[in-house]
């Protein structure tokens, strides 16, 4: 049986990891700028 | 397709710049050969996590992810990729700081077997580790020539000498700590051109609403989660993957190179949801390219295509600011990565020079690893011209680090495994995986074997991985159980020192 993900899935599915990757970007950012003194 | 001198100059540029960045950077904090192959304790939180993300992180995110799910069982397939990733990083925060403890002055994965299990072993890593670091490199050089060639004409000659010859010239002159610091520069790129990449695509598609309709109505099961020959693909390549980052140099040098053990481990924890999510996101366009364009997975058929399904649909459905975009993405993830490689096999030889070599100077090595690094980038610039796909030695080395993995690593965390022992457990998980490798090469040499041909399974890679890691690690447990060899596990720190400093009274215990 094909368990296919509906469209309202697919579109959470995609605009989480997106919002993830931002939060990686903003913490990894934070993080080196902590390490030079910026923050 | 967008114009060539445009593609060429953005390359030229964004190479120019990292290499004033890598030389700028490194120009005073290069004091010995420790700083070039070491910089140990040197990176912070910040450096060590952008370093792991982008280390890992080559034009390879947006050609083999998407390919699986294009091709190997869609989102199933794709998630399991993603997971096979960020495994090793979740390994290393248990190995890293163990490894830190146990060899505080070490260097490589090399020196580390040597000490460990002996000469036998040792040549069998070298090759093994080398081997996966060179196929790596030029996997990478022959991705992004392939993709420059596709998007805007340019002669892969070209692509492969400008930015061999670039990242070259900083990881020559500046070698780990220009590689850790333009590492850096380029994760805090790399991160939102995937974004923006990501979304940018998503409206030129026409939504995610679009998206849905036209994937599912190519092929329903390319968003099906629960899909069986994607999650079997899923296991086996985590397994593939896993193998093949546990040997790989990248990793032991920033293992030392990080401030402290926490740094590491935070390093490594973030580097490990970075993954998950990065290849997550690019495996998808393989998905969303089959909705779009005429993607030929059938690996026997001449016309195959799903290994460049993501630069295929960048060519037809994107706008050309977009394809610009993803050529800079792409340009980033190949210079951390190759930069990385270049470094991290110059340094895998440097630190055995010492013993091959007769009391070299401080100034003698640092030099040799200079030369070791141009040897390896003029080759590897030399592989990705000549060669159309490295992918089936790709899964080779892939093969060689399952088989190794856990001999090589329970060393680390046992006294009863010998070299004997783990040498004979790799070798004979190497066998059974090379069995149900399916690859020519490999099949047509096992067939030639007398009395081998007709005995030969059917080719499997979720047998050839699974059975090179288990019977491994079950004849590890066996030997050492069988073994009663007892080695003192802090003899790997009086025998591993600095190499800006004298040698000790090294290896004289023998190896059991």
């Amino acid at each position: 049986m094909i368990a296919t993900l509906s469209a309202t899935s697919f579109a959470v599915l995609v605009w989480t990891v997106v919002l993830l990757v931002v939060a990686v970007l903003v913490y990894t950012g934070y993080v080196i700028a902590t390490d030079a003194g910026l923050v | 397709m967008v114009s060539e001198t445009v593609v060429l100059s953005l390359t030229v540029v964004t190479l120019a710049a990292f290499t004033v960045s890598g030389l700028w950077y490194s120009s005073s904090r290069i004091g010995s050969v420790e700083d070039f192959i070491s910089a140990r304790n040197s990176a912070g939180r910040g450096m060590t996590t952008a370093t792991l993300i982008s280390s890992v992180m080559g034009v390879w995110i947006l050609l083999t992810p998407a390919e699986a799910g294009a091709a190997f069982g869609g989102i199933a397939a794709v998630a399991g990729y993603a997971v096979g990733e960020s495994l090793p990083m979740l390994v290393y925060m248990k190995l890293g700081p163990r490894i830190r403890a146990l060899i505080p002055e070490g260097h490589s994965l090399t020196e580390y077997v040597l000490a460990r299990y002996g000469p036998a072993m040792y040549v069998f890593v070298l090759v093994v580790s080398l081997f996966y670091m060179f196929i790596f490199l030029s996997a990478e050089l022959t991705g992004i020539t392939s993709a420059l060639q596709l998007i805007a004409g340019v002669p892969r000659w070209q692509t492969a000498t400008l930015i061999g010859g670039f990242v070259l010239v900083y990881t020559g002159y500046g070698g780990l700590r220009a590689s850790i610091f333009t590492d850096t520069l380029q994760t805090l790129l790399i991160l939102p051109l995937l974004v923006v990449s990501a979304v940018g695509a998503i409206f030129a598609l026409g939504g995610t609403a679009t998206i849905h309709r036209q994937v599912v109505t190519a092929d329903p099961t390319l968003l099906d989660p629960t899909f069986f020959t994607g999650l079997r693909f899923g296991f086996w390549v985590a397994i593939a993957i896993l193998g093949a980052e546990l040997i790989n140099q990248s990793w032991w040098q920033r293992i030392y190179a990080a401030r402290d053990q926490e740094t590491l481990r935070h390093g490594f924890r973030t580097a490990a949801l970075a993954n998950f999510l990065l290849v997550f996101l690019a495996g998808l366009f393989g998905v969303i390219a089959r909705g779009y364009v005429d993607i030929v997975t059938d690996p026997a058929s001449e016309a195959y295509n799903a290994s460049i399904a993501f630069f295929v649909l960048l060519n037809e459905a994107f706008p050309e600011w977009l394809v610009l975009v993803v050529v800079l993405l792409a340009l980033l993830l190949v210079m951390s990565t190759a930069d990385t490689l270049f470094n991290a096999m110059a340094s895998i030889v440097t630190t055995d020079l010492p013993r091959l070599l007769n009391d070299p100077s401080d100034r003698t090595l640092t030099l040799s690893a200079r030369a070791l690094t141009v040897v390896g980038a003029l080759a590897a610039i030399y592989v990705s011209v000549r060669a159309r796909s490295v992918l089936r030695l790709f899964l080779l080395a892939d093969l060689l680090g399952a088989a190794v993995m856990v001999p090589v690593l329970s060393g680390l965390y046992s006294e009863q495994v010998s070299g004997a022992g783990v040498l004979s457990s790799s070798i004979v998980g190497l066998a059974v995986g090379l069995v149900y490798l399916p690859n020519q090469t490999v099949r047509s040499a096992l067939t030639a074997l007398p009395g081998v041909g007709s005995a030969l399974p059917t080719p499997d890679f979720l047998y050839a991985f699974v059975g090179a890691a288990v019977v491994s690690t079950a004849l590890t447990l066996i030997t050492a159980r069988l073994s009663d060899a007892a080695f003192d596990l802090d003899r790997l720190s009086r025998e591993i020192h600095r190499l800006d400093e004298p040698a000790a009274d090294d290896g004289e215990e023998g190896w059991e």
